[in-house]
């Protein structure tokens, strides 16, 4: 899987070139692992069935869509407990001593005889399951549950890569022989009776006889019809057997129906399916009915990452209503929208997805069309149990491949009051989908409408905000626990941005961006503007802001009257931004606009103690400052010469303004040369070669050298050309040879900037420089073809052919042509 | 001292040194086993008996990283199905992943080493013996990882627990022949595993598990000198290994002998050992114009490595380990085969 070009440049530019350079290279973004949640460009929600699937919807780079169990056996267990035992007793404290009680817990209750419970400890004398169990009335339990405990130190081992399993398989053998022994001293087929028999094949499987755990399952347990649930854990327990014993198919069959019939098991069946090697024809055998094919072809289905119906067709006519049809059909959708939906990240630039995009289009096209296909069918066949979800999936499908007309129709379609509630969530979402699609051609919005339904989708979001407290506190992703918060991102991030940033409104769409960040919280607005923003976000702002956009957006945050419906919404809940970052940023953006005199007053107007965002130089431990000296001159860009004194913005600003009136009052040529070449030299070190790059720039890389340029003020930032206009200038006025001489050599310096690297050259090993197409471009330097020509003899170029290998070598290379 | 008993006295070294040049003749062996569920079948049982073999060099665990890169843990430790022959010694041996190296300290390697000793006493009770008398480390060792490699060999005789343990370490042939870069490892003995010694991802003709152009480059000349007392570990196996657009897409346990001889399947290269698919082959998972290098050693191979080693060990003490104790593999060599290549030596 290609890591994106974009990534690889920062992940070599952070490691390889940077060491290279042993440069400073900040705020480079080595994140963590990709999110495979943050990573769907979905609009559609998983779970439209709620049937306990949740964890097979699709999700590419990991095994399964979530860890949890959709229902807890502990639970269950204890529900049958209760229910054998009697309505009195609290299901809770059944699964206290049974599952958390410690051994020394269980080792007390083991030992009571009599009702002496006034000496148990508080933390559970008042557990009614411990108080039935030695109430002298259920012996029997009290006697199975004493049994179930003292195996555990055996059975319940933990996994530890430097035990080398030292597991008594004979001792768990006799306990199983004891459990087998026990089964016939209660009444066939009663709550002990089915329990010790469960416990004897699964012992027997623990203790590797896997032969007498089969015989033991088969003699007792098989013959019982029912759907109790330890029912389904001793067929657990069989198919393992099976497996382990040697017949992989047959146990692969097993676990199909196990998959289906228990919520508990579902995730170990379906690992253990998919780890078996059986072939597909050879588990099919042992199909005997439809609900048997259905199972398999589910299970497998399930586990398909390709493009496929064949799954989907066959569940669906083996067992038209079945909902597991709407989680296969759901997975087929997602795996079109990886190809087909685009994501934007406003700081990345079009297209950035981590999928592959080199498929051939006709092969996904096909694709959707059969399924749009297969989704009418299921709504007019009305067989399913909610034939909508077809309708509503055809008109998303639609939408998918730009058929936004068609999508409608199915939508018009729609009887909204006969949907379940997830599916009319997707109704809701697909019906917005179609209007931004209108609103993309257009250009007119029903902007209450959209921020309606906007609205009505965080609330949803927050919601998931607040159940997600319950769930496991490290998890990584934003999304994992909330489709509504994805979709909203998604929505905001790859439709309403886009759409602002093409009809050029970039302070909406900066805003949007904010707003779409927001959804990596739940929805939940931080109280400050900048505190909501991702990197990506940040980034743009930093970069990609006009001057223009910049007061616009400077309104809109401080000028209730200057906002619309949207913008609102956009900013609700933010309670106050940083007005000092905004100004600089303002400043900064207009230093990149060359407008100094604007860019002296906006800084101006900050305060004295206003802090720059620190700039760390982490790969030079000698110095630790990055101190800006924008306006001395060297002859090598690398190692950067600092200063001693920190030259702000401010400083910067305000003397290139000075230097800009007095070149237009000057009248002594030579003077004004002077001044070009010190706003030249103020160019130059402001670029990303240069010093001084943190005065226009937030960030800096190493790899920004010979880029090509995407940004405007990326002409001086990059490439140097006014800095390069200027020193000509400053060369055509003046007089003074050594002067003049200075000026070629600066003009040369910014002719090499001329140079852009591809992706290819840029990280390619040369054995020798020859090779390197940069260097090959810097000997062809006319600059120094002027110099050798023409001031040769002044102390300048003494110094210079010294100290620039580049000039050196040029002049190796003449000498030796000669 | 009268004359008789002079002569009694002088006669009776060189007597001595007779029957002890003689009774180098015949090499002790072994096997390594390198499975991991230890169960032996009658094959298994009697290839043991037929070369009368000493020990079974069993592979307990590779330490390589966890999933996660983080630390070095035992991977697929061996179970044992049934014990260990009675006659024959268990030697444990340990492969070890030099790449686990790279980011220890010596305090993390004298972790690893306490805890390789219990387990490995641990597994040596489970095969139904009470205690070993040699371990045996296998690493290929790098220039980088080296130094920590020998410490850990070093710091294991120190452990009490080993004090009547011998160390042994595995020895490559580049090894041999670079004794400057890759060092000598400081244990008492080593075994030379005479195979993988060509290039087994490199499209071509060779076999990279055995040839004598190798044997005689890396070893001519320099194994006599070797400063130490060697054992030598030979190949019984054979694997087909694929190619596809001449690059190595790695070996094939789903094809046999017979796929390969199936001119309905396969076109031979003439005077090589190589196969080219003429049609896919789905239980293999592989397709038309792939190309299956047939690497196997014959009788021929090893009689002729076993004399070139002779000349090199000559009056040496050494044993003979095959490599491996498998059914699949002695199906191809037969016990009179085996006890030939002792002879040999």
């Amino acid at each position: 899987m290609a890591m994106p070009s974009y990534k690889k440049l920062f992940v070599l530019s952070s490691t390889t070139l940077a060491f290279f350079f042993g440069e400073i290279a900040t705020n480079i973004a080595c994140g963590p692992e990709m999110d495979p949640y943050d990573n769907q460009t979905t609009y559609y929600l998983p779970n439209l069935e709620d049937n306990g699937f949740s964890a097979f919807q699709y999700i590419p780079y990991q095994f399964l869509y979530t860890e949890e169990a959709p229902v807890k056996e502990s639970i269950v267990n204890s529900e049958a407990w209760a229910k054998h035992l009697g309505s009195d007793i609290n299901v809770k404290d059944i699964q206290q001593l049974m599952y958390y009680s410690d051994s020394a817990t269980s080792d007390l209750v083991s030992n009571q005889k009599k009702s002496s419970w006034s000496n148990l400890p508080d933390s559970i004398k008042g557990n009614t399951f411990l108080q039935t169990l030695i109430d002298g009335k259920h012996e029997p339990e009290r006697a199975y549950f004493i049994f179930t405990k003292k195996q555990e130190p055996i059975t319940n081992v933990q996994h530890n890569y430097w035990d080398p399993d030292t597991r008594n398989f004979k001792e768990i053998v006799q306990y199983a022989e004891l459990a087998e022994a026990q089964i016939n001293k209660h009444k066939k087929n009663s709550f002990l009776f089915v329990r010790y028999a469960y416990q004897a094949a699964r012992l027997y499987l623990f203790g590797q006889e896997y032969a007498k755990s089969i015989a033991v399952y088969e003699k007792y347990l098989q013959p019982i019809k029912g759907n109790e649930a330890i029912l389904n854990w001793a067929l657990s327990n069989y198919a393992g057997a099976i497996r382990k014993n040697g017949d992989g198919a047959k146990a692969a069959y097993l676990f199909s129906r196990l998959f289906t019939a228990s919520p508990e098991r579902r995730v170990l069946a379906y690992a253990n399916f998919h780890y078996i090697t059986a072939s597909d024809t050879e588990i099919f055998q042992y199909a005997s009915n439809d609900a048997d094919n259905f199972n398999i072809n589910a299970i497998i289905g399930f586990g398909t990452g390709d493009r496929t119906m064949k799954y989907l067709n066959a569940c669906y006519k083996l067992d038209p209503a079945n909902t597991v049809n709407a989680v296969l059909l759901g997975r087929e959708v997602n795996k079109i929208e990886g190809d087909m939906n685009e994501s934007f990240y406003i700081g990345y630039g079009e297209n950035y997805n981590y999928y592959a995009r080199n498929e051939d289009k006709s092969t996904i096209k096909q694709h959707l069309d059969s399924l749009r296909d297969f989704s009418l069918n299921l709504y007019q066949d009305k067989k399913y149990v909610q034939p909508q979800l077809g309708l509503i999936t055809a008109a998303y499908l639609s939408w998918m491949n730009r058929e936004n007309d068609l999508a409608k129709k199915y939508l018009a379609q729609v009887k909204e009051n006969e949907l379940n509630p997830r599916l009319g969530d997707q109704y809701q979402i697909t019906v917005l989908l179609t209007q931004l699609a209108d609103w993309q051609t257009s250009k007119q919005i029903d902007q209450p409408k959209l921020v309606k339904t906007l609205a009505w989708l965080e609330q949803k979001a927050k919601q998931d905000g607040k159940n997600s407290s319950n769930k496991k506190e490290w998890s990584y992703s934003a999304f994992e626990y909330s489709n509504y918060s994805l979709i909203a991102r998604n929505i905001l991030q790859n439709l309403v941005v886009k759409h602002y940033l093409s009809t050029q409104d970039t302070a909406m769409a900066s805003l949007a961006a904010v707003k779409a960040d927001i959804f990596y919280n739940y929805g939940i607005a931080k109280d400050s503007l900048e505190d909501n923003m991702q990197w990506s976000t940040m980034h743009f702002w930093e970069n990609s802001l006009t001057p223009k956009t910049l007061l616009k957006i400077r309104a809109l945050l401080s000028d209730n009257t200057q906002q619309n419906t949207l913008s609102r919404f956009l900013l609700q809940d933010i309670k106050h931004f940083n007005r000092d970052y905004l100004t600089e940023l303002l400043g900064t953006a207009y230093l990149r606009e060359l407008d100094f005199q604007k860019a002296a007053t906006t800084l101006q107007a900050l305060p004295k103690d206003h802090k720059i965002k620190e700039i760390r130089n982490s790969y030079n431990e000698d110095e630790t400052d990055v101190i800006p000296s924008p306006f001395i001159v060297t002859i090598n860009d690398y190692p950067k010469k600092y200063g001693k004194e920190n030259t702000t913005k401010l400083k910067y600003a305000e003397r290139m303004a000075r230097l800009e009136n007095a070149i237009k009052s000057e009248k002594n040529n030579q003077k004004k040369a002077d001044y070009y070449f010190q706003m030249a030299t103020g160019i130059y070190q402001t670029s990303t070669y240069g010093n001084a790059w943190s005065l226009v720039s937030y960030d800096w890389s190493s790899s920004d050298n010979h880029a090509g340029t995407t940004i405007h003020w990326q002409r001086n930032y990059v490439q140097t050309k006014s800095a390069k206009e200027w020193y000509n200038k400053a060369r055509s006025l003046s007089s003074d040879k050594e002067f003049k001489a200075k000026c070629t050599f600066m003009l040369a310096k910014c002719e090499q900037k001329d140079f852009v690297y591809t992706e290819d050259t840029r990280w390619q090993y040369y054995d020798s420089p020859l090779k390197n197409p940069f260097y090959r471009f810097s000997l062809q330097n006319r600059y120094f073809k002027e110099l050798n020509t023409q001031y040769k003899d002044t102390p300048f170029f003494n110094m210079a052919s010294k100290e620039c290998t580049y000039l050196r070598d040029y002049m190796n290379l003449t000498q030796a042509i000669k | 001292m009268q004359l008789r008993i002079r002569l009694f006295l002088f006669l009776v070294p060189l007597w001595l040194l007779i029957f002890n040049s003689c009774s180098n003749s015949k090499p002790e062996t072994g096997f390594y086993f390198w499975k991991t569920v230890f169960q032996l079948d009658t094959v298994e049982h009697r290839a043991l008996k037929e070369v009368a073999a000493r020990s079974i060099y069993t592979r307990i665990m590779d330490i390589d990283f966890d999933p996660s890169g983080v630390q070095a843990v035992p991977i697929s430790p061996v179970t044992f199905s049934q014990p260990v022959p009675k006659e024959q010694a268990l030697i444990p041996v340990v492969f070890i992943n030099q790449r686990i190296f790279s980011e220890m300290d010596s305090l993390q390697i004298r972790a690893l080493a306490n805890k390789i000793v219990p387990f490995v006493s641990a597994k040596i009770k489970q095969a139904g013996k009470e205690k070993f008398n040699e371990l045996q480390l296998d690493c290929d060792w790098t220039q980088t990882s080296r130094d920590k490699f020998f410490y850990l060999l070093n710091y294991l005789q120190e452990l009490p627990d080993l004090k009547d343990v011998i160390i042994s370490s595995t020895l490559r042939l580049h090894q041999v022949k670079n004794t400057v870069t890759s060092g000598i490892p400081p244990v008492k003995k080593v075994t030379l595993m005479c195979y993988n010694m060509g290039n087994l991802r490199q499209f071509g003709n060779q076999n990279s598990i055995l040839n004598q152009q190798d044997l005689k480059t890396y070893l001519g000349g320099t194994l006599r000198n070797y400063p130490m007392q060697m054992d030598i570990a030979l190949p019984l196996f054979q694997w087909f290994v694929v190619f596809r657009n001449n690059s190595y897409i790695g070996i094939s346990k789903y094809i046999s002998e017979q796929d390969i001889n199936n001119t309905a399947l396969f076109t031979r290269n003439p005077k090589s050992n190589l196969f080219i698919l003429i049609t896919d082959l789905p239980k293999a998972n592989l397709k038309k114009g792939d190309v299956v290098r047939f690497e196997q050693v014959t009788h021929d191979d090893l009689l002729q490595t076993a004399k070139f080693l002779r000349g090199e060990l000559k009056g040496k003490k050494h044993q003979i380990i095959f490599y491996h104790l498998d059914q699949a593999t002695l199906a191809n060599h037969g016990n009179a085969e085996l006890q030939e290549i002792i002879r040999a030596f």
